[in-house]
């Protein structure tokens, strides 16, 4: 914990491999409201740009590979100080 | 070690039981690069019967990645919806001693329960996250193994849902919603193409479609045998196939999921009324069988219940939609703005233009309507209550042959 109220959380971006975006982030906080964050423009840039129309980014964490779900809190989850979750963007298109 | 000629001596070495392959029925829902893909590589392996079922048609442009795309001479006698067209070139590869064809160039959602009845694996190769949607909730309530998949560019992805069996596993294992909780962007397919582009998502190309045609395939054989050594939990399954990098994600239960998480726990009382009877018939009918007046439940998480009139998305003016939401979200328009539904010039004072249930109180106009424009097709499983809440799972009458052509005759 790096204080009481949250965890050091390492984000993995979806397509550029390696890039990390590490967070202290409150155990209550759920998939959804992270994905939030990270889409969100904190002054420096938003980690994720919004996903295409259709296409949603999905969580999982990267110790046990087992996915984070919206509602899900990282408490929930099994996050712990120092994890790394990975943030996934599922396919879309079936070749129409 | 001679081999055997055998037929399937090679699938009985990598595990296959061809006995098993040639009783089950694969259903795979679109028809398109993924979909020609996965059902060739289904009827190749000795599935019995195969269901195709498609709304579009070929383009020139789908040549690149269909393997099913029809010959000249094919187009003459089959045409160019998809689903007819790959169910006559596919039939001719299929392995299983008795083989079986059916196809549908339609919605899946217009098929209803029907679609599903005697099948063994659903798989989606659709681009619509609705129909997913759709797909995953039918696949829970019915007790089928599903599998999904998808591109974004070199990038493809897998799901695969075994079998929900019982009330408690339909309530706490994963489902395809759990993940998938805003379906906005529910476009068919008809339309993808050009809205993906405008999105920025890359469509597919023969390589990812044969790769993960290959990978669906061979979940649904696995699906259907569940004594083999392989993976029986839900899970994602991504790789990307110019870099070979690849992961598999364990899919976890969303405590708020808003997809179906129940199966139908009871043998549905057959009805007489079928799918061109009206809403009035089917309601007293279920009356007599629940003992008092029958309420018609029209599932709003299938996005089932009935939109009588709504307003255009373009301009405004109130539309006749008189179908199940899911056909309005597909495309929200009037006649007048290209869309399926004349725009309605009469208005039933105190008639709400909702209903996500039917009594036979309701509107008269709604109650004349056929069950089938109310979205419920032959075969559709329908639930009502009575004064007691006692609820009671019907079935509508009709036969698969109202909902599938063969596919064996073409």
């Amino acid at each position: 914990m790096t204080n009481n109220n949250t965890i050091e959380v390492h984000f993995m971006h979806p397509r550029k491999s390696g890039e990390l975006l590490t967070a202290d982030i409150s155990p209550h906080c759920t998939g959804h409201e992270a994905l939030q964050g990270l889409m969100t423009d904190d002054g420096t840039g938003a980690f994720l740009v919004a996903p295409p129309n259709g296409q949603v980014y999905e969580l999982a964490l990267k110790r046990t590979d087992e996915a984070i779900t919206p509602n899900m809190t990282f408490m929930q989850a099994g996050v712990i100080d120092g994890d790394t979750v990975e943030v996934r963007l599922a396919g879309q298109g079936a070749g129409a | 070690m001679a081999l055997s000629n055998e037929i399937f001596s090679r699938e009985r070495l990598a595990g296959y039981d061809p006995e098993r392959m040639g009783r089950s029925v694969v259903l795979v829902i679109g028809a398109g690069a993924l979909g020609q893909n996965t059902a060739q590589n289904l009827a190749l392996a000795g599935i019995g019967e195969l269901r195709i079922v498609d709304r579009d048609s070929f383009e020139e442009h789908n040549r690149t990645r269909s393997p099913s795309y029809p010959l000249p001479e094919e187009q003459e006698r089959y045409g160019m919806e998809k689903a007819r067209a790959v169910a006559a070139k596919l039939r001719r590869l299929m392995t299983a001693p008795n083989p079986s064809m059916r196809y549908a160039h339609d919605w899946i959602q217009t098929l209803g329960d029907g679609a599903f009845k005697g099948v063994s694996a659903v798989v989606s190769c659709v681009d619509s996250p609705l129909a997913r949607a759709y797909l995953s909730d039918k696949a829970r309530q019915h007790g089928l193994p599903f599998i999904e998949g998808g591109f974004e560019a070199a990038n493809i992805t897998m799901t695969c849902f075994p079998a929900a069996h019982g009330t408690q596993e339909a309530r706490t294992a994963p489902c395809w919603r759990c993940s998938h909780q805003d379906i906005r962007g529910t476009f068919s397919c008809r339309f993808y193409a050009a809205r993906a582009e405008a999105a920025g998502i890359i469509p597919a190309v023969q390589n990812a479609a044969a790769v993960l045609g290959g990978l669906q395939a061979e979940a649904a054989i696995l699906a259907l045998h569940t004594d083999l050594d392989a993976p029986s939990n839900a899970r994602a399954f991504d790789l990307n196939i110019r870099t070979g990098r690849s992961r598999t994600v364990k899919l976890a239960t969303d405590p708020r999921c808003p997809g179906v998480h129940l199966a139908f726990d009871a043998d549905p009382i057959p009805l007489q009324t079928t799918a061109d009877n009206t809403v009035e018939q089917l309601l007293r009918e279920m009356s007599a069988h629940v003992g008092s007046a029958a309420r018609l439940i029209l599932p709003l998480k299938l996005f089932a219940k009935l939109i009588w009139n709504e307003s255009c998305t373009e301009c405004g003016k109130r539309a006749a939609v008189h179908a199940p939401e899911w056909s309005w979200i597909m495309t929200p328009r009037c006649e007048e703005c290209d869309g399926p539904f004349p725009v309605s010039n009469t208005a039933s004072p105190g008639s709400p233009d909702v209903y996500p249930e039917l009594t036979l109180e309701s509107n008269p106009e709604v109650l004349r309507a056929t069950c089938r424009q109310i979205g419920l097709p032959p075969l559709s499983l329908v639930r009502a209550t009575g004064e007691d809440s006692a609820s009671a799972l019907f079935e509508l009458g009709g036969s698969l042959s109202e909902l599938y052509e063969s596919g064996d005759l073409l």
